[in-house]
C-alpha cells in the first residue's frame, strides 16, 4: 500500500515517481492521503497536476468504491465520485445519483449530478428528469429535455406541448428559446402518433427558427409524418399552413403525400395561387404518377408565376407522355403557348426542352421565345444545351442564338428558396437592364455583400432555409453603406406579427404573393428611384 | 444541442473575466439562432477539435471591451486597438483553456486552436458548421457580450 505521510518530504523525482506508481497501481489506500493533498496543495503546479490525475484513476478503479463515494460526508471526494460517474458510466450509479439529485440545492451542483445521470440512460430515473422539464434554470430545463428526447418518453408529452404552445404566448415568440428548441427535438425523438400530430399542428410556429426546427423534424420523420400532414391540410383553413404543409410533403418525397394534394386540387379545393404554386412545386418534388397527370392539365393555367412552378415541376420528371401533352399545348396556338414559352425558357426547364425540341414546330417556337432573352445565364445554358442536341437544326439555332454579354445597369440582389421565384426575378431584372445577384437563402446572399458586391436593392423571401429573410435584412442594415439600401421582401405570410418583425428589421416594402409581373416591375422601378 | 458541453464555457466566462477583468457577467436565457454569424464590435472565437469539432465564440461590445482592458491594464494602457486585441485573445485562450480542462474531467477531450481576434463596429463573422448555434447573451455593469458555441 502505497504511504504517503511524508510525502512532502520528499525531493520531486520521488514524488513524482510515487504518484505515477498510485497512478498505475489505481491503489484504493492512497485515497485518505491523495485527498489530504489536494485539501493543501504542495504548491508545485506539476506535482498538484499528477496528485489529480491520481486521485481521478484511484477513485475510478472500481465502480463500487466510487458509488460508495457519492454518499460521502466530503464533498470533495462527493464531487470528484460524480465526475467519475460522469466520464465512465457507472450504471450502479444509478439510483445514489438520483438521490442525490432530489436532496441538491445549488444549480451548477444539481447540473453536474444531472449531467452523469443523464449518461447511464436509465429508464429508473426519468421521473427524476420530467418534473425538471420546467426547471427556471434554462440550463437545468435544456439536459431534462434531451434526457427524455434520448429515453423516448412519452409521458413527458403534455409538457413537450406546453412548452411549445408558451413558446409563441406574448412576446416570446421573437427569438427561440433553447428550451424551445429542445422541446421540438424531444417531439421527434419521441416519435409517437401523438408528438408528430402535434408538431405538425405547429407547422406555423411565429418563430422562424423554431419554425424550421419543426419543418426539419416531420421531414427527418418521413413516411411517418404523412398521414398527419395529410389530414392537417385538408383540415385548415389557413392558406400560409396549408402551404407549409404542402412543402414538407415534398421535401418528403413520399408517394401517398402526393394523393392528398391530388385529391384536394381535384375537388377544385385549391384556389389561392400561392398554395397552387407550393403544391405544383411539392409534386414536382414527389414525381408521383398521379401527380404528373395533375401537373400536365395544370398546364392550362393563365398565372405566370404557376406556370413557372408547374414547368420546373415537369422538367424534374420528364416522360414521353408529359413532353407530347407539352408539344400539344404549345402547338394549339394563343396566349397560352407564349405563356408557356416564357415559362420554360425563364425557368431554365432544360430537360423538358430537349423533350419537345425533336418537335420542329415546338422547337423553333422555343428557340425564338429563347432569342428574345436578355438573361446571360439563361441564355447560356440553353446553348449548352443545344450544343449537347447537337443536330443539324441544333446546331443552326445556335447561330440565332448569340451569347450575350452580361448586361451592364445595377445588381439587384434576388433571395428566394424557390428555384421558380427566382427565375421569375431573375427574368424581370433582366427584362429591365439590371444584373440579378441570385442566392437560394439569407446566408448566400450576404455572401454577395461581404464580397463587396454593388447591390443596388434586395429582393428577399421571408421564410428560407439556413438564414431566413428577416434576419439577412437585419444583417444587411448593419453593413456600411447598405442603411438605406431598398429592400422589397416578397411574402405570402398574413400574420400581422411576421410583418411587424420584418418592419423592425428595415424592409422598404412588401409585395404580397401572388403578384402580377407587371406589379414587381413598378415596385422594382419606385424603390430605385428613391 | 449539448448543452452539457455549453455549461463549462460558461461558468469558465464567469470566472475568468471577474477574476482578471473584475466583472461580474449574469448570463441571460440562452437561444438558438439559424444564421452561422456572430456579430459583435470586438470578438473572439477558437476552434475545438478531438472528441468533438466545433467553434466556441465570445463577441463584446465595444465598451465592454475597452473597460476589460482598462480593468486589466489599469492606467497602463498603450495602444488602445491593440491592447484590446491582445486582452480578448488571452481572455478567450483562458476561459477555452479553462473549460476545456472542466470537459476532461468529465471525458471529453478537446483539443483548441489558437483564439483569432476580429475587430471592427458590428463585424460579423461566420461559425463553420452546418449544426444549429447556441448563444448565450450575458449582461454586466461594464456592458454586454455574447457567447456562441455550435458542436456538430
Amino acid at each position: 500500500m502505497a504511504d504517503l505521510s511524508g510525502f512532502r518530504d520528499l525531493d520531486y523525482m520521488e514524488q513524482v515517481i510515487l504518484l505515477k506508481e498510485i497512478t498505475d497501481s489505481k491503489d484504493s489506500g492512497a485515497l485518505e492521503g491523495l485527498l489530504a493533498l489536494q485539501d493543501e496543495p504542495t504548491g508545485d503546479t506539476a506535482v498538484d497536476y499528477m496528485v489529480t490525475t491520481a486521485l481521478n484513476a484511484v477513485i475510478s478503479a472500481s465502480e463500487d468504491k466510487t458509488v460508495e463515494g457519492l454518499g460521502s460526508d466530503n464533498p470533495k471526494l462527493r464531487n470528484l465520485c460524480i465526475k467519475a460517474c460522469m466520464e465512465h458510466g457507472f450504471a450502479k450509479a444509478a439510483k445514489p445519483l438520483a438521490e442525490l439529485a432530489e436532496a441538491e440545492k445549488d444549480p451548477d451542483a444539481l447540473f453536474d449530478i444531472l449531467s452523469a445521470l443523464s449518461k447511464l440512460k436509465d429508464p429508473s430515473t426519468v421521473e427524476v428528469f420530467r418534473k425538471r422539464l420546467r426547471d427556471p434554470e434554462p440550463f437545468i430545463a435544456s439536459l431534462s429535455l434531451e434526457t427524455i428526447a434520448s429515453l423516448k418518453d412519452e409521458a413527458s408529452l403534455d409538457v413537450l406541448k406546453d412548452i411549445l404552445l408558451e413558446s409563441e404566448s406574448g412576446d416570446s415568440y421573437l427569438q427561440c428559446d433553447v428550451t424551445t428548441w429542445e422541446a421540438v427535438a424531444a417531439l421527434g425523438a419521441i416519435g409517437s402518433d401523438g408528438a408528430l400530430a402535434f408538431l405538425t399542428s405547429k407547422l406555423h410556429h411565429k418563430n422562424p427558427t423554431a419554425r424550421r426546427a419543426i419543418t426539419d423534424t416531420l421531414v427527418k420523420a418521413g413516411a411517418q409524418s404523412v398521414p398527419f400532414l395529410a389530414e392537417f391540410f385538408t383540415a385548415s383553413t389557413d392558406v400560409d399552413e396549408q402551404i407549409l404543409c404542402a412543402n414538407v410533403l415534398g421535401f418528403i418525397g413520399d408517394k401517398k403525400g402526393a394523393d392528398v394534394l391530388v385529391e384536394r386540387l381535384d375537388a377544385g379545393l385549391i384556389q389561392d395561387a400561392n398554395l397552387k404554386y407550393a403544391v405544383y412545386e411539392a409534386m414536382g418534388r414527389i414525381g408521383a404518377m398521379k401527380a404528373i397527370v395533375c401537373l400536365m392539365d395544370a398546364l392550362q393555367d393563365t398565372d405566370e408565376m404557376i406556370l413557372m412552378a408547374v414547368v420546373r415541376a415537369m422538367d424534374k420528371n420528364v416522360n414521353p407522355g408529359m413532353a407530347a401533352k407539352v408539344v400539344e399545348t404549345i402547338k394549339s396556338g394563343g396566349s397560352q403557348s407564349a405563356r408557356i414559352g416564357r415559362a420554360v425558357v425563364g425557368g431554365q426547364a432544360l430537360n423538358l426542352f430537349k423533350a419537345v425540341y425533336g418537335d420542329e414546330t415546338v422547337g423553333s417556337f422555343l428557340v425564338r421565345v429563347l432569342s428574345k432573352s436578355k438573361d446571360a445565364e439563361v441564355v447560356a445554358s440553353f446553348r449548352a444545351t443545344l450544343e449537347e442536341i447537337d443536330t443539324d437544326r441544333a446546331k443552326a439555332d445556335l447561330k440565332t442564338v448569340a451569347a450575350l454579354e452580361a448586361p451592364a445597369g445595377l445588381q439587384i440582389l434576388a433571395a428566394d428558396d424557390s428555384k421558380s421565384m427566382l427565375a421569375l426575378y431573375r427574368g424581370v431584372i433582366t427584362d429591365m437592364g439590371h444584373t440579378p445577384l441570385p442566392a437560394t437563402n439569407g446566408a448566400e446572399a450576404f455572401e454577395f455583400v461581404e464580397q463587396g458586391e454593388e447591390v443596388a436593392m434586395v429582393i428577399t423571401d421571408m421564410n428560407m432555409p439556413v438564414m431566413d429573410g428577416i434576419e439577412l435584412v437585419s444583417k444587411i442594415r448593419q453593413t456600411e453603406g447598405m442603411e438605406q439600401t431598398p429592400i422589397l421582401m416578397i411574402t405570402t405570410e398574413s400574420e400581422s406579427s411576421q410583418r411587424g418583425l420584418a418592419e423592425q428589421s428595415g424592409v422598404s416594402a412588401f409585395l404580397n404573393k401572388p403578384f402580377a409581373r407587371e406589379k414587381l416591375v413598378e415596385m422594382i422601378e419606385t424603390l430605385l428611384s428613391k | 444541442m449539448d448543452v452539457e458541453l455549453a455549461k463549462p464555457f460558461i461558468k469558465a466566462t464567469k470566472d475568468v473575466l471577474s477574476m482578471m477583468a473584475f466583472i461580474q457577467p449574469a448570463p441571460g436565457k440562452p437561444f438558438v439562432k439559424k444564421g452561422n454569424t456572430a456579430s459583435g464590435d470586438v470578438t473572439g472565437i477558437v476552434g475545438v477539435t478531438g472528441d468533438k469539432h466545433g467553434s466556441i465564440s465570445i463577441s463584446f461590445d465595444k465598451k465592454c471591451a475597452v473597460t476589460i482592458v482598462k480593468n486589466m491594464l489599469g492606467d497602463d494602457v498603450q495602444d488602445l486597438l491593440q491592447d484590446v486585441k491582445d486582452a480578448v485573445g488571452e481572455i478567450t485562450n483562458m476561459i477555452s483553456g479553462q473549460a476545456r480542462a472542466g470537459l476532461a474531467g468529465m471525458g471529453v477531450n478537446l483539443s483548441g486552436s489558437t483564439p483569432t481576434v476580429i475587430m471592427g463596429d458590428n463585424h460579423t463573422i461566420s461559425h463553420v458548421t452546418t449544426g444549429p448555434i447556441m448563444a448565450i447573451p450575458f449582461q454586466s455593469d461594464a456592458g454586454a457580450f455574447t457567447i456562441e458555441f455550435c458542436f456538430e
